[in-house]
């Protein structure tokens, strides 16, 4: 499953990364940390999820695993000025599961069907062949953009689709949507109270996991 | 290059985010709301991070196993595997991109060693300890990447035979 990364873009002038000791030190830190353990498992199933073909190889917590390995083997440098040893260890899973997907898409087959290659029109007559030339797309970018597509259908365009035009839960994907991404952006769009926006959160975080748990291989 | 996020990105940052932040009570509430089993989740999160801590021990063995290799014994791994003594010491530095190495020279590499091969792996991936780069100036440590050259070609570099590089390349 380990596969060659090279992370030397992510390095920025300036950067200070941790010692060995320091990896080892924040390493053991979160293994006495039950609550922050759970949530970084959490973490692991939510990025696990986003890949169809990953998720055929390995589980959550293998995801979880490799990454605590690439940053204490110093495969992935941890620039600590920048960011925290939880931050960095999402970031590391989030890379591995796009690399890993990517990777497992091009070894994928390149099984083209006959329909495919000569579509026909409402007329039933075959495209003509500037059309079918024009076509640029190579094998491995039509996977990856199918399996976006697919993951776009089953995850923001179902989730919102659940909940109507003015529901809480809506308007919170909707600011999503709209750009938002972090908690705070999204409570300071809304403007909600704190108990009514959490319980909203919840709910979505409840429908997200069963899309996750239903598009499982 | 800034790369816009797609509304699906943002949703996974929004849901992490919740993860990693959302208080307490609310997140204790929502692994109960999805029926999680608690004591499964965290034996599994023990397991991840006392495996990649046990792994990291074992990597670290593998690599001072390569790196504390003598003269002699760098010339007995050579002659055992067929290949010269520089292809060693490139191996010694971590200067080989790994998955350009057989399976059968990485296996034979690592019984060499006294290693597993997963560890050898592991160990070839990260950079190579400090001590054998000493010679190198701080901005070209051949740890990156970017800087490794496949097998092949190291095999040609040290003047090896067509004959030998197909063996070493192919044989199990």
């Amino acid at each position: 499953m380990l596969i060659e990364e090279n992370d030397e873009e992510s390095v920025l002038p300036g950067d200070v990364f941790a010692s060995k000791d320091e990896i080892v030190t924040a390493v053991e830190h979160i293994c006495g940390d039950t609550n922050i353990k759970r949530r970084l498992l959490k973490v692991a199933e939510f990025i696990w999820a986003k890949s169809k073909l990953v998720k055929r190889e390995c589980q959550p917590e293998d995801i979880l695993q490799e990454a605590i390995e690439a940053i204490l083997d110093k495969r992935r440098k941890w620039p600590k000025n920048r960011v925290d040893f939880n931050g960095l260890l999402i970031g590391v899973m989030r890379s591995m599961v796009s690399s890993r997907g990517k990777t497992l898409a091009k070894k994928s087959p390149d099984i083209t069907m006959e329909h495919e290659l000569h579509p026909l029109g409402e007329d039933q007559e075959p495209l003509n062949l500037e059309e079918v030339a024009a076509d640029r797309e190579t094998t491995e970018s039509r996977i990856l953009r199918k399996e976006q597509e697919g993951l776009e259908e089953s995850l923001m365009a179902i989730l919102r689709a659940k909940y109507g035009a003015t529901d809480i839960h809506g308007l919170i994907l909707d600011k999503v949507r709209d750009g938002c991404s972090s908690q705070a952006e999204i409570r300071e769009a809304l403007g909600i109270a704190d108990s009514v926006y959490w319980n909203a959160w919840k709910a979505v975080m409840r429908a997200a996991d069963k899309i996750n748990s239903n598009t499982k291989e | 290059m800034i790369v816009k996020k797609t509304s699906d990105e943002r949703l996974l940052d929004a849901e992490l985010d919740f993860i990693m932040n959302a208080p307490q009570e609310h997140f204790d509430a929502y692994l109960a709301e999805t029926g999680t089993d608690i004591a499964q989740m965290d034996r599994k999160a023990m397991l991840a991070f006392d495996g990649a801590l046990k792994n990291h021990q074992k990597t670290n063995i593998a690599s001072e196993a390569l790196a504390n290799l003598t003269v002699a014994q760098q010339k007995a791994v050579a002659t055992n595997l067929g290949i010269r003594r520089q292809v060693v010491t490139a191996f010694r530095e971590h200067r080989v991109n790994v998955s350009s190495i057989s399976n059968g020279f990485l296996r034979r590499l690592a019984n060499e060693l006294g290693q597993t091969t997963d560890a050898l792996v592991r160990a070839l991936l990260g950079p190579a300890p400090a001590a054998l780069m000493g010679s190198y100036k701080s901005d070209e440590k051949p740890d990156s990447t970017s800087m490794r050259v496949t097998f092949e070609q190291l095999l040609k570099e040290a003047n090896m035979s067509e004959e030998e590089i197909g063996r070493l390349l192919h044989g199990d």
